[in-house]
């Protein structure tokens, strides 16, 4: 396995206590109520959260190991972030702020035209639209080449048709990459159309259980649901299983 | 009225020049340090950083006399160092005179740089950048209007210093005879015309700092940074 997390750490309502791996080119989504412990999962990955105990590797190099007391800051991990909610500089251009810390500052222009906002290059994030900076967002993390790309609700302050669109966009590009992506949502559809596998979050645990309840309140709720949608969802869950 | 000495205002408004400076360089890392970190006593720093803004000129001279004179921490330390005294020179009432306007050059800027959303912060650190150059690359240019306004109060505050300046360094012409300290001279020698002359040319400086401060208050900034909390609009 590319990543692998072991991690417990001390939150104010319950304890995280999670494990789990993932390969290249699968995209992992962390599901789970809002307050399980989904973004601080992402933030210990990334090197923003200390974990209480636990070992974090990528590819046999250590990130993170209580027992050796070796904690990699955020800065060597070579991570792509993208935030829920818009954190692009402020100061700067959609362009600069795709470039920021680009590989190949070459590589920027074409990767704003393959995310449809090469014409507001010249434009500042307050004068776009939050799609637009999402996508900005995104470009950005992919522009660093990076070993693993977080993504943490990336969409869900976004309108539900632009929403729609991004979902759309990054199912059809995550079969470019070659990197492990993690996404967190607590959203069951999104999950579901987007991820190679899938763990369930509960209170800082693995609830596999949790997951079956959504799935069968799902398909209770919306009595139209079609077979082929619950044969996914089954099938998700038995992978995240 | 016809020799009239505006020495005293070119002294005032190379000091003011001087410690804007120079504070600015020194004040900014630690209001970052301020604002973004957390250490122990942090609350008894900032409390300390922020006396001169509550402590009377004078107590503030005081105190600056003790220490900077030759049997004084600093002055002692300067005095074996370049073989000079700190009392009644212009670096000495320029060090006075930045430890006075030290709130006034710390408190905005710890404001605006407060104001960055942390995320903005992280997400620099992801994407590969230190502390300082966080500090360089993200933080200086969002918080442009919050170093202008530090500046701007520095340079104000300092062009009026008074109390503690006559303290340090006295009232010597051309070294360290400030504009205050001219015109409470010439009121003190029944000198009006002069004493009124020099405090006429406070009236343009500050009125154009105003200007400057409005100017600023009207241009849009991008130091609002990306938070998107919207005040609901009530239909």
């Amino acid at each position: 396995m590319t990543l692998n997390v072991v991690v417990k750490k001390h939150l104010r309502y319950f304890d995280l206590d999670i494990s789990f791996s993932c390969s290249d080119e699968e995209l992992h989504v962390v599901i789970g109520p809002s307050g399980s412990g989904k973004t601080t999962i992402l933030r210990m990955i990334a090197g923003l959260d200390r974990p209480d105990d636990g070992l974090i590797s990528y590819r046999g190099e250590i990130w993170f190991d209580s027992r050796r007391g070796i904690n990699i800051p955020p800065q060597k991990r070579r991570l792509g972030y993208v935030f829920q909610e818009y954190t692009l500089f402020p100061h700067l251009s959609i362009y600069e702020n795709a470039a920021f810390a680009a590989a190949d500052r070459n590589e920027v222009h074409d990767l704003l035209d393959r995310f449809g906002i090469g014409h507001l290059r010249d434009r500042r994030p307050h004068m776009v639209s939050g799609g637009e900076r999402q996508r900005c967002a995104i470009c950005q993390a992919l522009a660093r080449h990076p070993h693993l790309l977080l993504l943490d609700e990336p969409f869900s302050a976004l309108d539900v048709l632009t929403r729609a669109k991004l979902r759309g966009e990054l199912k059809v590009l995550k079969t470019r990459f070659s990197f492990p992506v993690l996404y967190v949502t607590h959203d069951i559809s999104e999950a579901l159309s987007l991820a190679d596998r899938i763990l369930p979050v509960v209170n800082g645990k693995v609830e596999k259980d949790w997951m079956k309840s959504m799935i069968s309140r799902e398909s209770t709720a919306g009595e139209a649901q079609k077979p082929a949608q619950m044969s996914r969802l089954t099938r998700h869950s038995e992978r995240a299983a | 009225m016809n020799n009239i000495d505006l020495l005293p205002i070119f002294v005032s408004l190379k000091l003011a020049t001087v410690t804007t400076a120079a504070l600015i360089v020194f004040a900014a890392p630690l209001a970052y340090l301020l604002a973004h970190s957390r250490f122990p006593g942090k609350s008894f720093i900032d409390a300390l950083v922020n006396l001169p803004m509550v402590l009377p000129p004078t107590v503030m001279g005081f105190y600056l006399v003790i220490v900077m004179g030759p049997g004084g921490l600093i002055g002692h330390a300067w005095q074996r160092l370049t073989d000079g005294f700190l009392l009644f020179t212009f670096l000495g009432i320029t060090i006075a005179s930045a430890i006075c306007s030290l709130p006034y050059a710390l408190q905005p800027m710890k404001a605006a740089f407060q104001k960055i959303d942390k995320r903005v912060l992280e997400s620099a650190y992801v994407l590969g950048l230190s502390r300082m150059q966080t500090f360089f690359r993200v933080i200086i240019p969002n918080s442009i209007s919050g170093i202008a306004a530090a500046s701007i109060l520095v340079f104000l505050h300092s062009m009026g210093a008074f109390g503690a300046i006559l303290m340090v360094g006295g009232s010597i012409s051309g070294k360290t005879k400030v504009a205050s300290i001219a015109i409470y001279e010439a009121v003190e020698s029944m000198n009006y015309g002069e004493a009124g002359l020099i405090a006429l040319c406070f009236i343009p400086i500050s009125y154009c700092f105003l200007m400057l401060v409005n100017k600023l208050n009207e241009e849009p900034h991008y130091d609002a940074q990306c938070r998107c909390e919207k005040t609901p609009e009530i239909l």
